[in-house]
């Protein structure tokens, strides 16, 4: 039993993506419901967020992107290590994510022209219309055997997976690996203040 | 925990094969960062500014000034720096952005009036093209040099401290007299600007892990890019 669910689970997970052809209404389709939901005053913060992962979790490949954001510590670490920070990486993307909604004051949100860079590469820009000016935020996927999943989103350029990169290697090289899942956790928790 | 194992022998698998193309994609190009402990401590008083004087200030300020009249001083302040943008739009070769920004700034002088309303964005959706010196620098292959943290200002580099410079002669509140009274006139734009922005600084601050090389590698990175449109 155990054993078909987590078939169930590979399997499900590698037909996570979208698409190409679908990226751009996919997405529209995704931040529009996003929208709705953020400008929703019934729903608590918790709420909102809840439902926006419920909608993007399938098509964000965490895996991978936690894996990126450790270069080359990542093969340093053991299996168990690995998992770990997949998890607390993802939750802390998460969490960040959670934060920023309170940043949120009934922005609209438009979808651009896709870019495709390379065979297996593609970037969805959009606008975030601001108070006094425009934010940038660029969606990057790649192309995971037939489908398309995002491994990094740029905002004003900055790539949320390189600025991670770049601390993570000294923090590592300085505190070592569980000093770094410490501090991936510990500011999780000083979010609830 | 077997459970697990399997999920990460799966993945890992599967992603080995084309991981060696994202670590090019990835791979920072490794700069000498020769200011680095001077920049942490810049980084470190800059920081204390913020929390203990910027932040009280524009507290107190934003529950004076509601956000609609402050929206209305930054649009102003942004309006005059239209010379920048259309001089080094123009010296990047950039004619039909520096014709937008000519049109962005007749309309939003004459019709916002006096660029207190951006109505260059929110009536004739006119696209803005912020250009300055340090990006002109960048357009012609000028590198970034050393990072360096100036007190107040931030994050900065070689390149676009000499684009500062630049910047401060294509702008007219530098023309202002007494030197005072310019110097003050930018300092109130400055809190205006991070009282409608502060909680964006404090949210991402919140993101780091180090907030030096946070903000270092946000900001030139941002600046690539800047100067790459």
């Amino acid at each position: 039993m155990r054993l078909f669910s987590v078939f169930i689970l590979i399997f499900s997970l590698s037909f996570g993506g979208i698409k190409e052809s679908e990226i751009s209404s996919t997405m529209q389709e995704k931040i529009n419901l996003s929208l709705t939901y953020l400008k929703d005053n019934a729903l608590s913060k918790e709420n909102k967020a809840e439902k926006i992962f419920a909608l993007f979790n399938e098509i964000f490949d965490f895996n991978l992107m936690s894996q990126l954001s450790l270069a080359n510590d990542w093969k340093k670490l053991n299996n168990a290590q690995k998992t770990e920070f997949i998890q607390v990486f993802e939750q802390r993307l998460k969490q960040s994510f959670l934060d920023k909604l309170d940043l949120y004051t009934n922005e609209e949100i438009f979808v651009k022209k896709l870019q495709k860079p390379k065979q297996n590469r593609i970037i969805l820009p959009t606008t975030l219309q601001n108070k006094d000016k425009q934010i940038d935020i660029s969606y990057k996927f790649y192309l995971s055997k037939n489908d398309w999943l995002i491994y990094d989103v740029d905002i004003l350029g900055v790539s949320v997976i390189q600025t991670y990169r770049n601390q993570i290697v000294g923090f590592l090289e300085k505190d070592g690996f569980e000093n770094l899942i410490k501090k991936l956790k510990e500011s999780q928790i000083s979010t609830d203040e | 925990m077997r459970f697990l194992m399997i999920f990460l022998l799966v993945f890992s698998l599967s992603f080995s094969e084309n991981l060696d193309e994202f670590e090019d994609e990835f791979k920072s190009s490794k700069k000498q960062d020769s200011f680095e402990s001077y920049n942490r401590a810049m980084t470190k008083f800059n920081d204390f500014v913020f929390e203990y004087a910027l932040d009280p200030i524009t507290n107190g300020y934003s529950y004076i000034v509601p956000e609609t009249p402050r929206i209305g001083v930054a649009n102003f302040f942004e309006n005059l720096l239209f010379p920048i943008r259309f001089i080094n739009n123009l010296l990047q070769f950039k004619f039909q952005n520096s014709f937008d920004e000519t049109l962005r700034f007749l309309a939003n002088t004459i019709f916002g009036v006096a660029g207190l309303g951006d109505v260059a964005t929110n009536v004739y959706n006119i696209p803005k093209h912020n250009e300055d010196f340090g990006q002109t620098l960048g357009f012609y292959g000028v590198g970034s040099g050393a990072h360096f943290v100036l007190p107040f200002l931030g994050p900065s580099n070689f390149r676009d401290i000499v684009g500062l410079g630049g910047d401060y002669f294509a702008q007219p509140i530098s023309y202002v007299k007494p030197p005072i009274a310019s110097f003050g006139i930018k300092t109130y734009d400055k809190i205006n600007f991070v009282s409608l922005h502060k909680e964006e600084y404090k949210s991402f601050k919140k993101d780091a892990l180090d907030l030096y090389i946070f903000l270092r590698d946000m900001y030139e990175q941002n600046r690539n890019k800047l100067i790459k449109e």
